[in-house]
């Protein structure tokens, strides 16, 4: 079990990036509140090395994105819709940031992963492919379909993508 | 788009208020796991040993209560049997004195059963078999403490008598108390207590008589020779000599010492 300090470190450097996959699964504040709790809580349980930042980076947003669909799984949340508590949050968008990433939201989950960590994180098709242990032409092929509903979303706002 | 997008997904972040609890969850459960995984595994295995420990401790108790011998109960018809006895009055162990006992002991389960059902198990068992005689001997004796021995003397009476009353035998039940070393005496010579007073005061009369000599012949033939020599006393039912009864002469006195005919109970 990892101690502290470690777990310290990687909630400093790791949490927005927690917050923000589950910013795009979850909608209300207790399911983030338990998915990111759950996460470093799974990280100062994992007692393997990581090679790198960059291991460890990948290794928490693949657990995070896990543990995201998890609590989808969960009985009372599948038969009983929360409230969409995500546009409460103070995070002063633009408009113009706020129309995109509502559309990116109204996008299927897995498009919505592969949006997010390839245009913000910056991930290649073949990192993302390792990362949600998909197929490299997977990843391909929801990267276009998410491109092109978003297009079809945003119209020519899409300019750049 | 990829800028807007990118301006967007920076504007969200973890609060300082969500970092926090999740800060504090992480140290305790780190608190927590830790105590645990120090401490617990310790007491655990110290709790199975105690628990290991006290269960053969309770285990050697029980079985040492149980089968600790604490009353004898013989028989001797001709087959002759001896029963022991525990605490909760169960048989504990059985063994044959002759042959005949032998035969009745192969075709009668009683160990573990209570010393009545299992004299009665027996009594119907040798009356089935012809083993009592019309004008036969049932000799029973009982060597416990005294507060168990009066108990299981008024209950084996009981059960004799029904047994012999209940197969319409007309044989006669002599039932009584001895002392340890009686019974002691005549487990060494392999015989049972009663029979062992019977040739004891045979012998008081012909000094000849062997134990070897008498094996093979009944309680009643050999009681008949001693009266035959001038000794015993009148009638079928003969006290123990005066060096082993004494003891039971209160008893003895007090009918401790059961005769009775069968039908006539």
């Amino acid at each position: 079990m990892r101690n502290e300090a470690e777990a310290s470190r990687a909630l400093e450097l790791y949490a927005d990036t927690v917050r923000r996959i589950c910013f795009i699964h979850l909608k209300n504040h207790a399911d983030v509140e338990d998915v990111f709790q759950d996460v470093f809580m799974k990280y100062i349980l994992y007692e393997q090395p990581f090679q790198s930042d960059a291991h460890e980076k990948a290794w928490l947003i693949r657990v995070a994105i896990n543990a995201s669909k998890d609590i989808h799984k969960n009985f009372f949340r599948r038969h009983f819709t929360s409230f969409d508590e995500r546009y409460n949050e103070p995070f002063y968008l633009l408009e113009h940031e706020s129309s995109v990433l509502s559309a990116v939201l109204r996008l299927p989950e897995k498009y919505r992963d592969v949006i997010y960590l390839h245009y913000y994180e910056g991930y290649s098709a073949v990192e993302i492919a390792k990362i949600l242990g998909k197929k490299e032409n997977t990843i391909y092929t929801w990267l276009d379909r998410a491109r092109k509903k978003l297009k079809e979303m945003l119209g020519g706002e899409l300019d750049g993508i | 788009m990829e800028y807007e997008l990118r301006n967007a997904f920076d504007k969200i972040h973890a609060g300082d208020a969500l970092k926090s609890r999740t800060a504090r969850y992480l140290h305790d459960e780190i608190q927590r796991r830790r105590g645990r995984a120090v401490v617990r595994p310790r007491y655990r295995l110290a709790a199975v040993c105690f628990s290991f420990l006290f269960f053969m401790v309770l285990s050697g108790v029980s079985y040492s209560l149980y089968f600790t011998p604490t009353a004898y109960v013989d028989m001797d018809v001709n087959p002759s049997i001896g029963l022991v006895v525990n605490r909760f009055s169960r048989v504990i162990d059985t063994h044959a004195f002759n042959d005949d006992g032998a035969d009745v002991l192969d075709h009668a389960n009683v160990r573990f059963k209570s010393y009545g059902e299992a004299v009665q198990i027996l009594m119907d068992k040798m009356i089935s078999n012809g083993y009592v005689s019309e004008n036969g001997l049932v000799s029973v004796t009982v060597q416990a403490n005294s507060n168990a021995e009066n108990n299981m003397l008024a209950g084996l009476n009981q059960v004799v008598a029904i047994s012999l009353s209940g197969h319409h035998t007309g044989a006669q039940a002599d039932i009584f108390p001895v002392t340890a070393d009686v019974r002691s005496n005549a487990h060494g010579h392999h015989v049972t207590p009663a029979m062992y007073l019977a040739i004891t005061e045979l012998q008081s009369v012909d000094p000849a008589v062997t134990f070897e000599g008498c094996r093979g012949h009944s309680i009643a033939e050999i009681r008949e020779r001693t009266r035959g020599h001038g000794g015993g006393h009148h009638g079928n039912i003969i006290n123990p000599p005066a060096s082993e009864s004494q003891r039971d002469e209160s008893n003895t006195n007090g009918h401790h010492r059961g005769r009775m005919r069968g039908h006539h109970h």
